[in-house]
Formats: C-alpha cells, structure tokens, sequence
C-alpha cells in the first residue's frame, strides 16, 4: 500500500537537520509533530508520524516530516527556534530546499506544533501556498488566557525523560497505555540522549528563557485569532480532536473550532471519543482515514499567495 | 496600617483621594455618601494593556458617584495600576499579592462587614478574598468575569491584533471599543487617565521591570491558572458562604454567556441566595452600558442583604 519511510540526515542554512520521508510526486504533506523540546516530559521527534505515514495511501504524495529544532536529530540554534515563527521559518526553509516539484502543499500539525501549522498556512513558504491544513489534537491553538491550570502532566517522575518518566507520560497520554509502541518509546530515550535535546534543556533552565516561550505563543496565538475574527482561512481545515486528551478539554476543542469556522473555507471538526493526545496511536486507522479524505478533497485546492 | 494626610490625586468627577499603607504600599483610595459600605474593585491587572493591564479605579466613573447617593462607596486603584505603587519583588506579581493587598485595605478601613463587587480580573479578585476572610463580606457581587467563569474566556480572540500601540489612547479606546456592544461609552474623557498613568514614570520603569524579567509570563499567569483551579474547587465544595449576586452579559464577545450560567450552577448548589442577573445586548462593561438597570439591580440586592440584617 505505502512506500517505505526513509530517514534522512541533511545539511540546511548550517544546521543537521533529521527527517522522515515517504512517496513521491509533486504534491507534499509537511508533517510538524507534537512535542516542546525542553519542556514536554516526552522527547518527540517526526518518529510519532512513523506510523502513520505508513498507512496513507502515497499515490502522487509525497510525505515529509522533519525533526523540530531541539527535537531528535534537528539542531538548535537558539531559542528563537522554539517559537512558533521559528518553527515557521525552519518549515519554509526545507520546503524551500526540497528538490522536487511541488505542485500542491499540505500541513500537518500535531499539538505543540499546531500554531506552527496555521501560521504556515497562513504564510505559505516561497511561492508555495498551502492548500490544506491538518491538525491532530491542537492544544497549542486554543485560548491560553485565564484557564484552569492543568495538571495531567504536573509531576513526571525523575529523572526527567529517562526511560520510566517517558513510559508515565505516553500512558498518561495516550487513552489506551498499550497502544503506545515499545520501539517509539525507545526512540524518545534515545533522543533525550542527543545533543538538540540537551541543548534545548539547557537553554530552558533560565527561567526568563522559559517563560519567554510563552510570551511568543500568545502572541501567536494573537495573530492567529486576529486573522480568524477578521480574515478567516481560505483553505480548508480539519481538527482531529480526541475526547480523552488531558491536554485540553473537549470545551477547548469547541471553542478552537468556533473560532476557525468563521473563514470563507470549510472547517471539519472531528471529535472523537477514547481518544488521547496521541491519535496515531488511540485511533490509527480512522485518523489515517479522516486525513486521506481531507487531502483528497483538498486535490487541486490552490489559493494564491497573498 | 496607617492613614496620610498628604494630598493626594484624583480621577476626574470623582471625590477627593487619599493614601492609605497597605502591606508597605502607597495605596491610593476614595469613598463617598453614606449607608452600606460597598467597595467596588475594578478588572485587569499588571502590566500591557494587550494582557488586561493599564486599569485603574477610572473603571467606575459614574458607577461610584450614583451608588454614592444611597451608599458609603469605596474604591482604590490596586498594586501596580493608577497612583498605587508596584510591587517591589518579582514574585509578588500575581493576583495573590492583589488579594492579599484587598484584604489589608479592607482590614483598614475598619468599616465592618462590606458589599464587595469585583468586575472582571476584579470578580476573581473578590470571590477569592471572600473565601479567604469572609468575616470583612457581607456580600458579593461578579460582573462578567472570564477569570472565575468556569471555561474557556474569549478575551484573546476579541481583542487580538489591536492595530495601535496598546499604550496608546487610540490603542486602549480600540480595546474597550472591542469588549463592548454599545461603544458609545468608551470615551476620550474616560481613557485618557488610564494613558496617562501608563505614561507616567512609575508604569514605565515598572513595565521594564515587568518585561525583563518576564513576570507576566514567570509568576502570573500559572499562579492564576492554579489559584483558579483551587477557587473554583472551594466554590464546588460549598466553602463561599455568602449572598452572592451575578451579574452578566448576554451578548459580550470577552466572556460567553455560559460561563455565567455555569458559574451560577456551582455556586447556587451550596449558597441559598444566589441571584443571576443577565442583561442583553450589552458588552463586558454593562455598569456603563446599561448604568440605570446595573444601579438598580446593585442596590435591590444590597438592600435586600441589608434587610436580612
């Protein structure tokens, strides 16, 4: 059914850059998995997406996703790379880079990197628009201000993103604990090991720093719902929202969709119960489903760049 | 605790201020007319404008005035806003500080059990030092707050992408313009002490403050976010035990509806006299959009307390 994922290592504006790709043809899924390097309690990295990709149908697509800066094999440069415009400007830099043709873009956004995905949308990369955008449980994207603190993630068990303390947050994480793979859970050890991770730790241990991050967010979040209220998205969008995510509650999810379905394009809001932050996982072969129909249908959708 | 006789400022139509030390700050402070105190506590808090911070004790201009023809009226600008000084630590910017702060300036005053009402950041500001010392509240009142409401605000989607300077009077007017359905009170008059403070020397050095070490970020919003969490808890638990009027707004694009409702479903569980009043086609100020019914419906609660008496 698929072409095997291939893992690639590449040089881009003098950083390594680590990705995993599959299919070929000029039309292009961009792939920004969940994850904040340095302050998620799991190590994430575009391996979340192994699975998944391996269930799509690849005919004419070709599918990318990249480790973000801090995260896996991706280095880090410096703490503009964790926001959401720095994670913009890495995607439209490797787009930029990709060799083949590229007729039709598509992005997708699994919860940290959600902004990261609407703002792309947004932007486009280059001379390329985004026809489509994807997004699995976007917690990043729905309203911060005066919300309840959450506290499903609060105290992962030391040490932070050793083997155990990983296995606790994918379980709490996931609907059904043992959906998670062993071999994944694996890779997220391996890659709290490596150099973007540690990186990015130490960059985050300075509390300013830190609290820096979620200054840019809102104002991320600022631009997106400003373009919302007052623009709206010309692409069409999907939300893969699953009823059982700690990470944000059902109410969360609606009101995210209530504020994108104001736009000229159709928003697809699919709420799905026993269904955790990781869909892939909870849900695979629906999610998989519920994308291909979205990609299908967006085949041919081209909006200008403005 | 001690009361200056240094001269102090004051907001335009509104009585002579005074400063007032509370918990090491100079804290500026007003009242007028006579009868049961009520102490009106404003929204907002620290910092840009573009978070809700820049409001000062102007909120309740003609509120205060009306409400002092039949009543004592008390109001301050809380730490870090209008003539009140800003906190000295880091650490103490945080809506707990706030609270701390309203229940030293209450504890002063030394006027007895008193109506408190909160708008806003202030509903939030209110319920919680209710809970905390409800020997100083005799009853409370919450004007559309997003902060207690128990749900998603909407605050960041309304007011995103303010095309001015956010500490500008056109920015600010912008702001108010969008929390708002009738804008016709969002006045020069009315927002221009508001700017004035924010370009004073006190708010600018605070600002740098504010904005280096990132304390909007460091220490408020994830104490709010806990804080929130533990008074919504309280409220669910039956620990606020006092009447308690709510007053909301059907149509305000900051704080949905819902969240008044819900926030009256969890407190009339416990508490008997619970009032939900909801007024139409108003914003997130319906004391200046709607004056004449929000007077009517403070002092028929107030007065129906008072009786109880």
């Amino acid at each position: 059914m698929s072409d095997p994922v291939t893992e690639t290592t590449v040089e881009l504006q003098g950083r390594t850059v680590r990705h995993l790709s599959a299919g070929h043809g000029p039309r292009l899924l961009l792939a920004l998995h969940t994850g904040a390097p340095g302050r998620s309690p799991f190590a994430g990295s575009s391996d979340l997406f192994a699975d998944l990709i391996g269930r799509l149908d690849l005919d004419g697509l070709r599918v990318l996703a990249p480790d973000l800066p801090g995260a896996g094999g991706t280095d880090l440069t410096g703490p503009a790379d964790l926001t959401t415009a720095g994670i913009v400007a890495f995607a439209q830099a490797l787009i930029a880079a990709e060799q083949q043709d590229i007729t039709e873009l598509h992005v997708l956004g699994h919860g940290d990197a959600s902004l990261a995905a609407l703002q792309l949308t947004r932007e486009g990369a280059g001379d390329h628009a985004v026809a489509s955008c994807f997004l699995i449980a976007p917690n990043a994207a729905a309203p911060i201000g005066d919300s309840i603190q959450n506290v499903s993630l609060l105290h992962p068990p030391p040490p932070r993103w050793s083997r155990r303390s990983q296995r606790w947050a994918v379980d709490r994480l996931t609907y059904v604990p043992d959906r998670f793979p062993a071999a994944l859970l694996d890779r997220l050890v391996a890659n709290a090991e490596r150099a973007p991770h540690a990186a990015a730790t130490a960059l985050l241990a300075d509390p300013v720093k830190a609290a820096a991050l979620l200054g840019a967010q809102i104002d991320a979040q600022d631009a997106f719902y400003a373009h919302c209220r007052d623009v709206g998205y010309a692409q069409p969008v999907t939300v893969f929202w699953g009823a059982g995510d700690p990470t944000a509650t059902v109410t969360r999810g609606t009101v995210l969709a209530s504020i994108l379905a104001g736009g000229p394009a159709e928003l697809d809001f699919q709420l799905v119960n026993q269904c955790g932050h990781f869909a892939q996982f909870d849900r695979p072969a629906q999610l998989a489903g519920v994308l291909q129909t979205a990609l299908h249908r967006a085949a041919g959708h081209l909006i200008p760049t403005t | 605790m001690s009361t200056t006789t240094l001269i102090a400022p004051t907001y335009p139509g509104f009585p002579p201020g005074a400063w007032r030390d509370v918990n090491g700050l100079r804290t500026w402070w007003t009242e007028a007319g006579s009868g049961p105190p009520v102490v009106l506590v404003y929204g907002g808090n620290f910092g840009s404008p573009a978070f809700g911070g820049g409001c000062c004790a102007m909120c309740w201009d003609g509120t205060l005035q009306r409400l002092a023809e039949s009543h004592r009226v008390i109001t301050y600008d809380r730490p870090g806003n209008g003539y009140t000084d800003a906190p000295q630590r880091d650490a103490d910017y945080t809506m707990e500080f706030v609270i701390d702060h309203l229940i030293a300036f209450l504890e002063s005053l030394d006027v007895g059990p008193v109506h408190l009402v909160g708008h806003s950041r202030g509903g939030f500001i209110v319920t919680r030092t209710a809970l905390r010392r409800q020997d100083l509240i005799q009853s409370l009142t919450i004007i559309t707050s997003g902060t207690l409401g128990p749900g998603v605000g909407m605050n960041a989607v309304a007011l995103a992408g303010n095309p001015h300077s956010p500490f500008s009077l056109e920015g600010m007017k912008w702001g108010y313009k969008k929390y708002s359905y009738d804008t016709t009170h969002v006045t020069d008059a009315w927002v221009q002490p508001f700017v004035d403070h924010m370009e004073a020397e006190p708010y600018l050095k605070m600002m740098v403050k504010i904005t280096a070490g990132r304390l909007i970020e460091r220490f408020f919003i994830p104490e709010l976010a806990r804080d929130k969490r533990e008074t919504l808890q309280w409220l669910r638990e039956g620990r606020l035990q006092r009447p308690i009027q709510i007053v909301w707004s059907l149509t305000d694009a900051t704080v949905p509806a819902q969240l008044g409702y819900d926030l009256y479903d969890i407190v009339a569980r416990h508490e008997t006299r619970v009032t939900l009043s909801m007024i139409d086609k108003s914003g997130h100020f319906p004391y200046r959009e709607h004056p004449q019914w929000f007077d009517d419906t403070l002092t028929t609660f107030v007065a129906e307390v008072e009786a109880d008496v």
